[in-house]
């Protein structure tokens, strides 16, 4: 198990060099450089002198390398834009989005599975209907339109939520208050996760229900609920934890929408922010913090696999 | 459109098309979502011909006209012709949605079953390929990607669907990965079949039901990712229609004309639904797992 | 270590707990959104439209925009050129502190001009304009500077009161201005009537009373500026009170706003025009029948009406109705006139081909119409493409995003045509825009050169007598009008949504406002 750990870390590292490789060649393709020397305002002369001072005259495979340089020594740089550490920028909006993640996903895994498991063991019955119908409508309902609704109905028409932001300024830290601001951007994003859960929660406790195993067990006298949530659902539980570990992915990829219309500075945001800013530094230093989000995401989730179903063996 | 994949095809020969029909049929939701996808791509693929105006046709004195005789829908905040646009969007919209997932179930299958039944270092390969495509937050890459390349429409196919794969690659790597320990493999294996042989016919069957979920949700969720770009500014660009780019448009007038941005809307959340309800139908009526 | 970083947290919390207590007793407090992070320093190139906000409150400038948009004193008592023209003095006031206490002089002054603003290899944002005319600044006594100028300069004192705020040379001496974080991103020293409180990326600048400020003290306690990109999240704010005063940009919002009891829209005039460029360097847009045949086939006030709800006037030329006497309405005019267009088309030897498009010598009518995805920039181009079509032009539109786009037009000059808006100083010298030594590298976006236009804004720049100078650019509108270097749209309104309780505004735009906000308060 420690090999195993050890060398898909090595991998991991490789990954990340391939990643950032990636991303600052794509990043130095597009047309257009940094906001700060693409403005209306701005004649040649100032352009270039801007472009000097940001070494943006310099080959891109030395930038690269300069980058990578400080980046292996913990150094992300400073952003081209406004000149602030980018380590000290991302420190400020991970947490933002961490939080918001954390609380998505927790209410979209424990209504989510739950409900999966429900509609599987009684399989078209009522709340298979209900489930599917819930998980359906959160399917088909484009994020940000949802979220207009919900301000429309809670911030503009009923006034008992605000509508963006995560707490009111100049109060302190104070936990209704947080909650109050929380509770839109979680609903939003956890509906974006909640189908997914209960889909395939769903969908493979219906297959391991019909394998041979579980009809073994049952015909051995297994009592019914024994049979669907010892054997079932830890079976059943191989799909449904690569889905954890896809969904993080996908939910640091829909804060993006969420952050950006409940005005959350965190980091699906900056990366608007930065892209449409080009500022350089800011991508990579976010390629580099996501990616290893992900990274070590996926490195759990195939150890989890070795844990839950002992048949796959870790050579 | 059913036609998912032509791996599925397969599945209901074993059980019998006529079969898999019949199950299929005794799914009330799912035959009304069908027949609602089938009115919607006929709607959109022939329904222009009866609309007289261009959907890129502007006239500013007649714009958020409500609906009328000349203009059934009313005309949007440029005075085009709504229904003109919703056709000529929904063209765009389900056709960036089918095509982007089929680019990513076939790029996905293929990547996920080889490198789950090809262990070693073709596995390993693929696998790190998988992980550091899924480590570059796809919204970098859609938005790097689009910025560099342009956002015609099937930029944008090719984006979402090459930037959607890795999904459908690990949960087919995962699902391979546990039934290639199974006996029947390992005896299939032991009578000497061909390798691609054992996947094509053995192996990939049985993922079939994942691989529906896995289609069905790629359309709903290529077509939702279509409609968040399109909240960036990063989606089909105007004056080209698309539902999404008509339904994040649509925002300012919510208070003018409402039904701007609700016809786009319920248009996508209905079709997104079927999809889903269509997905399962066919899911129960293929998978010879579920039979009884 | 552990015990001094605890104890700092502890100082914090209770630092933040004690503003937490006075923002929630203060009765006078106003917030405005903007679209992103402020940079605290007029002269950093990433202070971008959303930073002119609170740098306008933060740093007091030499002069502001009086409420007839002429200069006014701020910094400055009062000002003079010799005269040569070639020296611009101005007398300072010596009352003035800056935020942490140090008193301001005219060695600040000096310092902005001579260390930042004209400093080549810094590319400040703004300072084309002095880089181009003024040579240094001098330090007569500690309430007197003067500006010596290469040549006669009549709009120095306009252009000091468009975003030239100044910075302390005692914060600044020694350090990269740009890279003065703990002031641009952090807490600015300015001698404006506010001063930070706080400040938090990403989510709201707040700023405090400065009670020493050298003019009337500001009558609010608090002004924040909230940070809020979408635009349907800032009018949600808007409408739920959480907001004072915004800018409105979605004009289908107002019959909304308007109609909620607690909020107000007032349209104020503004000096910034819309226009369409043509690319001069391209042989085609050098025909003065087919720029004329292009403005022509635009039904501009049907876009007014409609799509800007009547929110604007048919721009004449460059310089806005809100500079009052230099405007001139009397120029060549451009009616909605497809015929006529058609007419001057066929004037010039173009006729229709099979397919509806112009064509001569064997060449069809088209070209390309860039679109950046900026503001309305997008709809109003598919409109002109659509007026354009019915004359015979075959445009297409190419959009693209923002930094690709600038780097396309402004930066490459790689374009046939393009949509955009100028926002000037509120004077009518609009050299640097006009000038033939601006074409290709400058402003001058369309590459247009003609002697005509050159000397009357060489005149009108050197002459300091107001009649003189209206004279001037009178005569310049009517040659603009009859040459066409842009193809001029409209002059937008700004509409401004305000809480019925906010009083004390004046009649200006809201970022010219900010000059004013000592004046403003709460009240019914």
């Amino acid at each position: 198990m420690l090999s195993f750990f050890l060398r898909r870390a090595g991998e991991g590292v490789i990954v990340m060099l391939f990643v950032t490789i990636i991303t600052f060649f794509l990043v130095n393709l597009a047309p257009g450089g940094p906001a700060v020397m693409m403005r209306m305002d701005m004649t040649a002369e100032q352009r270039d002198a801007l472009a000097r001072r940001l070494n943006l005259d310099q080959p891109v495979h030395l930038r690269y390398a300069s980058w990578f340089g400080n980046a292996i020594r913990g150094d992300l740089g400073r952003s081209v834009n406004d000149n602030r550490r980018v380590n000290e920028i991302i420190g400020q909006r991970l947490p933002v989005t961490l939080n918001l993640t954390f609380w998505s996903l927790l209410v979209a895994v424990a209504i989510g599975v739950p409900l999966g498991v429900a509609a599987a063991v009684w399989r078209n019955g009522p709340v298979d209907y209900a489930a599917s119908v819930l998980s359906v409508l959160g399917l088909a309902i484009p994020s940000f339109w949802f979220a207009l609704l919900l301000i429309l109905l809670f911030s503009v028409t009923l006034g008992w939520l605000p509508s963006s932001g995560m707490r009111s300024v100049g109060v302190g830290f104070d936990v209704v208050d947080r909650a109050r601001y929380m509770v839109l951007p979680v609903t939003v994003l956890a509906t974006s996760a909640l189908p997914f859960m209960v889909r395939y929660t769903r969908s493979a406790m219906l297959s391991v229900i019909a394998e041979d195993y579980v009809r073994t067990a049952r015909a051995k006298g297994v009592r019914e609920r024994g049979v669907y949530f010892v054997h079932a659902f830890r079976n059943a539980l191989i799909p449904v934890v690569t889905q954890v570990g896809l969904l993080i992915a996908r939910l640091i990829g829909g804060a993006v929408v969420t952050e950006t219309i409940f005005g959350w500075p965190g980091m699906g945001r900056l990366a608007v922010e930065a892209s449409n800013g080009r500022d350089f530094t800011v991508i990579m230093g976010l390629t580099v913090v996501i990616a290893s989000v992900v990274i070590v995401t996926n490195l759990l989730v195939d150890l989890a696999y070795g844990l839950i179903d002992p048949r796959v063996r870790h050579a | 459109m059913p036609d998912i994949d032509p791996a599925l095809q397969r599945a209901p020969a074993r059980s019998g098309v006529r079969l898999a029909a019949r199950r299929f049929a005794r799914n009330r939701g799912s035959l009304v979502a069908l027949m609602f996808l089938i009115f919607v791509h006929v709607a959109v693929v022939v329904g222009p011909v009866f609309v007289q105006h261009a959907p890129e046709r502007t006239s500013p004195r007649n714009a958020l006209l409500p609906p009328g005789p000349v203009h059934l829908l009313g005309t949007d905040e440029l005075g085009r012709d709504h229904l003109a646009r919703l056709l000529h969007g929904g063209r765009v919209t389900l056709a960036v949605g089918l095509f982007s997932m089929v680019v990513s179930l076939v790029v996905g299958t293929v990547v996920g079953s080889v490198a789950a039944f090809f262990r070693g270092t073709l596995e390993a390969l693929l696998m790190r390929f998988t992980d550091a495509m899924m480590a570059i937050p796809s919204f970098f890459l859609v938005l790097v990607a689009i910025t560099v390349l342009g956002n015609s429409p099937a930029m944008v196919v090719l984006v979402i669907g090459l930037t959607s794969w890795m999904v459908v690659a690990r949960v087919v790597y995962a699902e391979v990965l546990t039934y290639r320990t199974r006996e029947f493999v390992n005896a299939a294996e032991a009578l000497g079949a061909r390798q691609m042989r054992l996947i094509v016919r053995h192996v990939l069957p049985m993922t079939v039901p994942s691989l529906i979920v896995s289609a069905t949700l790629g359309v709903a969720f290529a077509i939702l990712i279509e409609t968040a770009i399109s909240y960036l500014g990063l989606g089909i660009q105007p004056p080209v229609a698309s539902w999404g780019n008509m339904l994040q448009n649509a925002q300012q007038y919510i208070w003018l004309s409402p039904m701007l941005a609700v016809w786009p809307g319920v248009l996508t959340m209905l079709t997104v639904l079927a999809y889903n309800l269509v997905g399962d139908g066919l899911r129960d009526a293929l998978d010879p797992r579920t039979a009884r | 270590m552990t015990v001094r970083y605890l104890r700092r947290l502890f100082v914090a919390l209770v630092a933040s707990l004690a503003l937490a207590h006075g923002i929630a007793q203060a009765q006078g407090s106003v917030t405005i959104p903007i679209a992103a992070d402020p940079t605290m320093n007029p002269w950093h190139p990433n202070a971008f439209v959303e930073s002119v906000f609170s740098n306008r409150v933060l740093f007091a400038s030499l002069t502001k925009p009086g409420v007839d948009l002429q200069p006014a004193p701020d910094l400055a008592r009062s000002w003079s050129a010799s005269d040569d023209g070639l020296t611009w003095t101005f007398e300072l006031r010596d009352d003035v502190v800056w935020h942490d206490g140090e008193p301001f002089s005219a060695e600040d002054v000096a310092f902005t001009f001579n260390e930042i603003v004209l400093n080549a290899d810094l590319g400040a944002s703004g300072a084309a304009n002095f880089r181009n005319t003024v040579d240094r600044v001098e330090v007569i006594d500690p309430s007197t500077v003067a500006f010596h100028v290469r040549s006669p300069f009549s709009a120095l004192p306009a252009y000091l009161a468009y975003n030239a705020g100044i910075l302390p040379k005692h914060v600044f001496e020694g350090e990269d201005p740009w890279e003065l974080t703990s002031f641009n991103k952090g807490t600015p020293i300015g001698t404006g009537p506010f001063r930070v409180a706080e400040y938090v990326s990403g989510s709201y600048l707040t700023l405090e009373r400065f009670d020493d400020y050298f003019d009337e003290p500001a009558r609010l306690d608090f002004l924040t500026f909230r940070v809020l990109p979408d635009a349907n999240a800032q009018l949600a704010q808007m409408l739920a009170g959480d907001l004072d005063v915004m800018i409105v940009d979605n004009l289908a919002s107002i019959p909304q706003i308007d109609r909620s009891p607690n909020t107000l829209t007032y349209p104020v005039n503004q000096v910034n025009y819309y226009y369409v460029t043509v690319n001069h360097e391209r042989e085609l847009f050098n025909d003065i029948n087919l720029k004329r045949a292009l403005l022509h086939a635009i039904d501009r006030e049907a876009i007014i009406e409609s799509v800007m709800r009547g929110n604007g006037s048919l721009a004449t030329g460059p310089i806005s109705p809100a500079l009052q006497a230099y405007y001139n309405p009397n120029v060549r005019t451009y009616p909605y006139d497809p015929e006529g267009a058609v007419e001057l088309l066929e004037a010039s030897g173009w006729t229709r081909g099979d397919d509806g498009v112009m064509v001569k010598d064997g060449q069809r009518l088209a070209f390309v119409l860039d679109v950046g995805r900026n503001r309305d920039l997008e709809p109003i181009s598919a409109l002109v493409q659509d007026y354009w079509r019915d004359i015979g032009v075959d445009v297409s539109l190419n959009t693209l995003e923002w930094n690709a786009y600038i780097q396309k037009i402004v930066v490459q000059r790689d374009y046939d045509a393009t949509i955009n808006w100028w926002i000037t100083p509120a004077d009518p010298d609009v050299y640097a825009y006009y000038h033939s030594s601006a074409a290709g590298t400058g402003f001058n976006l369309p590459g247009y050169r003609d002697a005509t236009i050159d000397d009357l804004l060489e005149r009108g720049r050197a002459e300091s007598d107001v009649d003189a100078r209206i004279e001037i650019y009178r005569q310049f509108q009517e040659q603009v009008a009859e040459q066409l270097p842009y193809l001029f749209l409209w002059y937008p309104s700004e509409i401004q949504a305000r809480s019925v309780n906010l009083q004390g505004m004046v009649d200006l735009g809201l970022r010219d406002n900010m000059h004013y906000v000592n004046q403003w308060y709460l009240g019914d």
